[in-house]
């Protein structure tokens, strides 16, 4: 064989991980659960159209594919019903990991008995026992161990096989869990570093990390977290990827980061009214925006600033112009030029925002109501 | 509301009339005296008058015997039909129906007698009291909008002195004021009242209950908060699971390892000892072996004696042998090298065709063979150096990369910790910002404590004198009151009952007063008594004079035992008139006059007027003293907790002392500028506080991990470091040199070992030719080594002889030396030696220990491992736990049930505050009207002023209407005038403008009765029109007797066609001459005998 045979690409994978399916983010309203629910799922046709494109051999799933071991019916029906919706057959394999979000026990849909189990197609394997062996590809096999309990302070990379010395077959690993360990955190399923090179992989699976990153030492076998493929909160970093694998028959490791998610997610200040002119710019359909809200506001800055807040946030029965949209902190109404706004009021409606005036002046809880009263009343005269 | 149709029958004048109303104008026309104020009356004591009443008899026809009686159909505000039936009549048993029908045809009855009244005034709210109460009125009631609505004909600027305040009840306020209120509401503001109202209904009921159904907007706020609490609650059970799964891990984690220490300590306890006890044992056994060692040599010295005996006779026999050998052997020598000979031959055959060459090529060919494996070795060692040149190569390469990553992490951890600093110090300030808020509010109460306690002082003050003026408004109260209950008198309603009975009364006396005298001469003694109309009878004592006695109406003449004569004047109708009156009077009159103390009917009225002027003092002392009680209470109220307000103060004065509020507000606006301080929330604050944390610890976090990342990317660097060391001191050099000598080296060996091969092929050639030569030496080596053989086995036969003498004696000796070898003396002697040896080398140890003793601590130790062996169980278990348990996915789970928590209590507490404060503003709002709706007068000017000044070409205008609708001034060509003044063709024109303005707003029937008298026919005209344009909104009943001011030729009725409707029913013109029937003389006659028969 000559040398450029060897780099011939033996082995393609799409390697991804933390789907999270059935995740309820629970600090969303309700009408914005369901959206952010749904497109956990949605992105998984962007994964397997992937796949298709870049004829992976086999698809790497690296655990915590639901984000309980027993999700709600639809969800697993979900996923079942879209594996089955491939036209793979025997071209490619897809690999399940439970993880320790959902782990192999023996009432989660991993288990042999389940209804999920029991439809999948013939092209997709559930790692369900330690030590799981398969062949993937040319001359290439795949090691792996489920998590079977939430937690856990087994090292499931330590456990796999080593290479034997006359093994020259490729050689790739999947496990689930966590690389990130120093003092004063709780580790889970602790995956010792570069321990792809000590247990001969030519490159470790992972998943648990939901941001994309290579855990290896320099010059060793790669050892990549793809991330979580929809973000699931403000706090990742990089979220949104999976990871394209390519190894060539000489066991050079190639791997690369492929965005699919179709939600962005923002943090963004808004201390003045141009912060919110500038969101009102921005294309936010497939934004998850969450919005930190300070500063006082002029009565009329409050008003567009109000008008901009429903456009971004929509209400029951229109969407808004963010796709999802979570406030913290509230807008606050300068009432310093309240009293002028409602000069050109009848009597009525002036001497009311007077005495609500005179009452919050005066502090307190019912100052406090006084000021919302005054808003209301600003809304209301706004809106007659 | 309309009237649809009024019957009268027996009605004053009028035996019999029904007249059917258009629902706009309709014009009644008639000659004077035909019946017209009639009709109206009938409308008013059909709505308005008890049939009770007595002042219904005046209702009554003089004709005697009939019942007046009327019928009133009208349909309400709700479009529902309702007719009304009454009969006036005191001595007879008349029932008065109230019914109501919805198509306007068939009726169903509602209420009857007394609570006709009550139904009828109840819908009307025209301010009339119900029948009964306290403040109930008797005889026809007057009230602000009778007055406005049917006002009698003499009555038309009576609206002009009358205000709300004189009704019975608020009925009649409440609605003019609701439908003024209406009249004087901006519609914005009423848009805006409907939408809190609206917004308000959302969160409370209608009796101010805050909503808690499923109505409720708080309900899913409060089950979403009750559902995350739930979760969060269940979440935080399961982490403390988890937390102490973990701590009882950690501590059998210690256990388990001092057990494991402790087991290692008995395990070598257990080996010292088993080292003993081995010690002990070999010690004993070396004793016993050196025993039988000893023995056994001894018994090998006596077998060696045997042997030597032997051995010298064998020695003999074998030198014989010796010289048959000697020759064998010179023979066999012979042989030997004849076969050594061969022998070399056919090895240097096998040397040529094995190493094909000579010895000198073969050596050299060895040697090249040598020196390739040298090179190679060399090569080997090369590409070993040049492996690990390329490996510090990368090693290098890789600390590059390595540093590079510790500097950018470093770089980013400079970036984190000063955005962590910055998040800090917002955290921070936004801390500092809630106690600055604090302590400016603290201030600010101190001020407004400080205010109020001015207030309370003031407010004390002000109560001390307003509680003189109470005083004296309760003396001034109660004195009037004594003068009033002293005076005895009537009130007015009762004064104009028993002063129309006095008239009646002295009509019906004047009536019956024809005069009589009687002279009445007795012829015999007789007594007599006499009595002439209400005089005290008169007894004439037994005499035969003449008496004569006069009177006016009555006289009654008594003749003891003879006669009662009695004498009247009038008809027998007038005189029964008269009795009754009389009884009346007697009734209910004279007690009243007798009450008064008074004789007349003008001292009584005198006394009324007396009592009304009381009256109208005590109302005012009673309304001054109310007032002043409230003002009284208001200033109690006020001034209540003035103890507790200085107390406060004093506390407050303490809270806030070393505040110093010039530098706090110097902050505060600098920290806020351009914001008004007081508009500062401490929950806007707390959530700018709250965003602060979550940022400076999501910056903490951040830095966390990086410092982590930096501690990895530095022990990368140092180990990379170390190992490029090391590479650079094994290689003496840079790696890249080495690499470079390396190669250079390589290639020099690889060109050498290409010159050595090339020099063993040119070897392999004269190995060839040295191969055929040595074929032929070995041919004839073969031929000399059998002549030689044949020569040796001549000389074996002789040596074979004495061989076997030799092989006797041997045997002998064989048998005992095999006896001496199976002893081995050597070895039994060095079995001696090694015994001793064994012996000095294990001696009695320390301490002798013996199996039990090993046995104990064996047990010791299986124990303490047993221990361990559950401890592992245990911790095996707490591991299981904490698997169930969950860990950081709980926690992870945790973190996001308490920020859904926090979430729904913000949302909550919003929706909260959002309710209170609706609650309050519709509140607010509502106070605002009903202060605006007191001035509902200066709204109900505008309309009227404006049709006034209109009416007289801008000459009036400014009229003012107070908040109870008196009428107050007007303003005629520039001079403020009282309503009083005008002339009484204008006073006419503003009342009816004004009760046409009030008929609108109510949108009530108005009669106007010939009240337009007074006015010329051009202000008519225009009159006209107003009252056209009035009855597009409500119905308008004008009476008239000159039709022609009202009507175009066109629009007269004609004979036979008493009602003519024109502009689709706009305009009704109604002939009331075609349809009432009076009374004639002779049904008058017919009616009156069919009363008396």
């Amino acid at each position: 064989m000559t040398g450029n045979e060897e780099d011939i690409v033996a082995l393609r994978l799409l390697h991804t991980a933390d789907w999270h399916l059935g995740a309820p983010f629970q600090s969303f309203p309700e009408r914005y659960r369901t959206k952010l629910k749904r497109a956990r799922l949605d992105v998984l046709d962007d994964i397997f159209g992937t796949a298709d494109r870049e004829r992976v051999d086999a698809i790497l799933c690296a655990g915590d594919l639901f984000d309980a071991p027993e999700p709600g019916d639809a969800w697993w029906k979900a996923l079942l019903k879209k594996l089955r919706a491939l036209p793979w057959s025997d071209r490619r394999t897809v690999f399940l990991l439970p993880g320790n979000h959902d782990p192999f026990l023996t009432t989660s849909v991993w288990a042999p008995s389940h209804p999920f189990r029991q439809g999948l197609p013939d092209f997709v394997e559930v790692v369900d026992r330690p030590g799981f062996e398969a062949p993937i590809g040319e001359n290439a096999v795949l090691y792996s161990s489920p998590c079977e309990a939430v937690s856990s302070s087994k090292d499931l990379a330590k456990a796999l096989p080593k290479r034997e010395p006359d093994d020259n077959r490729i050689r790739v690993g999947m496990v689930h869990g966590m690389t990130f360990d120093f003092d004063g955190h709780q580790s889970n399923y602790p995956i010792e570093r570069d321990v792809a090179a000590d247990r001969g992989f030519d490159y470790l699976a992972l998943g648990d990390t939901h941001s994309f990153g290579n855990k290896a030492s320099p010059g060793k076998p790669p050892m990549v977290y793809p991330g979580t493929p929809e973000p699931t909160s403000f706090r990742e970093r990089d979220p949104g990827h999976v990871a394209l694998v390519f190894i060539t028959r000489r066991r050079r490791v190639m791997f690369e980061k492929k965005p699919v998610a179709r939600w962005r997610w923002r943090t963004e200040q808004v201390d003045t009214i141009e912060d919110l002119r500038r969101l009102d710019q921005d294309d936010l359909k497939q934004t998850v925006l969450r919005l930190q809200l300070s500063g006082h506001f002029q009565p009329d800055a409050f008003h567009e600033a109000e008008k901009l807040l429903e456009k971004l946030a929509g209400d029951e029965l229109n969407d808004g112009a963010a796709g999802g949209l979570l406030r913290e902190g509230a807008l606050e109404l300068d009432p310093s030029d309240v009293s002028t706004f409602f000069e050109a009021s009848p009597t009525e409606i002036r001497q009311t925002a007077q005495r609500l005036e005179e009452i919050r002046a005066g502090g307190g809880h019912e100052g406090e109501v006084a000021e919302r009263a005054l808003m209301q009343l600003y809304r209301l005269a706004r809106s007659v | 509301m309309r009237f649809k149709r009024v019957t009268l029958t027996n009605f004053r004048g009028i035996e019999s009339a029904t007249v059917e109303f258009g629902a706009h104008l309709n014009i009644v026309f008639g000659p004077n005296d035909l019946g017209k104020s009639t009709l109206a009356e009938a409308i008013r004591a059909a709505l308005l008058l008890q049939t009770i009443s007595t002042e219904g008899k005046k209702y009554a026809p003089w004709h005697k015997g009939v019942t007046p009686a009327v019928e009133l159909v009208f349909v309400d505000d709700g479009g529902h039909t309702w007719r009304v039936t009454k009969g006036f009549r005191t001595d007879a048993n008349i029932e008065s129906t109230l019914a109501h029908s919805k198509d306007g045809s068939s009726f169903t009855v509602d209420a009857r007698g007394r609570e006709v009244d009550q139904k009828i005034r109840e819908k009307l709210a025209w301010g009339v009291a119900t029948p009964g109460g306290r403040s109930g009125t008797r005889g026809m009631p007057r009230s602000f909008i009778v007055k406005a609505l049917l006002s009698e004909q003499t009555e038309v600027g009576h609206i002009l002195e009358s205000s709300l305040a004189e009704d019975s009840d608020d009925s009649g306020k409440l609605r003019l004021k609701k439908a003024l209120s209406a009249l004087a509401e901006d519609p914005e503001v009423r848009k805006v009242l409907d939408a809190a109202q609206k917004e308000r209904d959302r969160y409370f009921t209608s009796t101010g209950r805050q909503r808690s159904g499923k109505s409720s907007p708080l309900r899913p706020l409060q089950e979403e908060l009750k559902a995350h609490r739930e979760e969060k609650d269940k979440l935080e059970v399961e982490w403390r699971a988890a937390e102490t799964a973990r701590k009882e891990l950690s501590e059998l984690e210690w256990q388990l390892q001092a057990k494991a220490h402790e087991r290692d300590a008995k395990a070598g306890d257990l080996e010292d000892l088993e080292t003993l006890r081995v010690a002990t044992q070999a010690h004993d056994a070396a004793c016993k072996a050196l025993e039988a060692a000893e023995a056994r040599l001894a018994e090998i010295v006596r077998i060696e004696q045997g042997v030597t005996d032997l051995r010298a006779r064998l020695g003999n026999a074998e030198e014989a042998l010796e010289e048959s050998k000697t020759a064998a052997t010179e023979r066999a020598t012979k042989t030997e090298e004849a076969r050594a000979t061969k022998e070399a031959a056919d090895q240097g055959v096998r040397a040529v065709e094995s190493e094909s060459g000579t010895n000198e090529a073969l050596l050299e060919k060895a040697r090249a063979e040598r020196r390739i494996s040298e090179i190679e070795r060399n090569l080997e060692q090369l590409q070993t150096r040049q492996a690990k040149a390329a490996e510090a190569l990368e090693t290098l390469s890789a600390l590059r990369s390595a540093r590079e990553n510790s500097s950018r992490v470093q770089e980013e951890i400079a970036s984190a910790v000063q955005a962590e600093e910055s998040a800090k110090a917002a955290m921070t300030a936004a801390g500092g910002d809630i106690d600055r808020l604090s302590s400016w509010r603290r201030l600010q109460e101190l001020a407004a404590l400080k205010a109020a306690l001015e207030s309370k002082q003031n407010a004390q003050h002000a109560a001390q004198k307003t509680q003189a003026e109470i005083d004296r408004l309760a003396s001034v109260i109660s004195e009037t009151s004594s003068s009033i209950e002293a005076l005895a008198a009537p009130d007015r309603n009762a004064f104009k009952a028993t002063s129309a009975l006095h008239h009646e009364r002295e009509l019906l006396r004047g009536r019956t007063s024809a005069g009589l005298e009687v002279h009445l001469d007795r012829l015999t003694s007789l007594a007599i008594q006499t009595t002439a109309d209400d005089a005290q009878a008169i007894v004439h004592e037994e005499a035969t004079d003449s008496v004569e006695v006069e009177a006016d109406r009555t006289m009654t003449i008594v003749l003891p035992g003879v006669a009662d004569i009695r004498v009247a004047t009038g008809t027998k109708e007038l005189r029964e008139q008269l009795r009754l009156v009389e009884a009346r009077w007697r009734d209910e009159g004279e007690p009243l006059l007798e009450r008064a103390g008074v004789a007349t009917i003008a001292a009584l009225e005198a006394a009324v007027e007396e009592r009304e002027r009381l009256q109208r003092t005590l109302h005012d002392a009673e309304l001054k003293h109310r007032t002043q009680l409230e003002e009284l209470r208001r200033q109690e109220a006020a001034a209540v907790g003035l103890t507790e307000a200085a107390r406060d103060l004093a506390a407050k004065h303490e809270e806030t002392s070393g505040v110093d509020p010039n530098e706090l507000v110097a902050e505060l606006r600098e920290r806020h500028p351009g914001i008004d301080l007081a508009t500062l929330s401490e929950a806007a604050l707390r959530a700018t506080l709250r965003t602060r944390e979550r940022a400076h610890q999501e910056h903490r976090e951040h830095l966390i991990e990086l410092r982590a990342q930096a501690g990895q990317a530095q022990k990368e660097v140092a180990a990379l470091e170390e190992q490029t060391q090391q590479d650079e001191a094994a290689a003496g050099k840079l790696p890249s040199e080495e690499a470079e000598t390396v190669a250079r080296l390589i290639e020099d060996a690889t060109a050498q070992l290409q010159q050595v091969q090339t020099r063993i092929a040119e070897l392999e050639g004269i190995a060839q030719k040295a191969a055929a030569e040595a074929e032929q030496r070995a041919q004839q080596a073969a031929r000399h080594l059998a002549a030689a053989q044949a020569s040796e086995r001549e000389a074996l036969e002789a040596r074979d002889g004495a061989l076997a003498t030799v092989s006797q004696l041997k045997g002998a000796l064989s048998e005992k030396e095999e006896r001496l070898a199976q002893v081995d003396r050597g070895a039994a002697e060095s079995a001696v030696r090694t015994a001793r040896t064994a012996l000095e080398a294990t001696p009695a140890p320390e301490r002798m220990v013996d199996e039990a003793l090993v046995e104990a601590a064996q047990a010791s130790l299986d124990e303490t491992v047993r221990e361990l062996v559950t401890l592992e169980r245990e911790r095996e278990n707490q591991r299981g736990a904490l698997r169930q348990t969950g860990g950081l996915v709980v926690r992870e789970r945790l973190i996001d049930a308490e920020r859904a928590v926090e979430r729904a209590q913000e949302d909550l507490r919003t929706a909260e505050l959002d309710a209170e404060a609706v609650k309050l503003l519709l509140e607010t709002l509502k106070e605002a009207q009903q202060l605006s709706s007191q001035h509902v007068g200066t709204q109900l000017a505008k309309p009227v002023e404006e049709r006034f000044r209109t009416l007289t070409n801008g000459r009036y205008d400014r009229l003012t209407i107070g908040p109870e609708l008196s009428t107050g001034d007007i303003r005629v060509a520039g001079i403020v005038r009282g309503a009083a003044d005008l002339s009484v063709g204008t006073r006419e024109q503003l009342a009816t403008i004004l009760r046409l303005v009030i008929a609108e707003h109510l949108r009530a029937p108005i009669i106007l009765d010939d009240h337009l008298a007074q006015t010329d026919r051009a202000r008519l005209g225009w009159f006209v029109d107003v009252l056209k344009a009035a009855a597009t909104k409500t119905q308008v009943i004008v009476m008239t007797c000159r039709h022609d001011d009202y009507l175009a030729p066109p629009d007269w009725p004609t004979n036979g066609h008493p009602i003519v409707d024109r502009g689709g029913g706009a305009l009704r013109a109604i002939d009331l001459e075609q349809l009432v029937q009076r009374w004639r003389p002779e049904n008058a006659r017919e009616a009156a005998t069919a009363a008396f028969s």
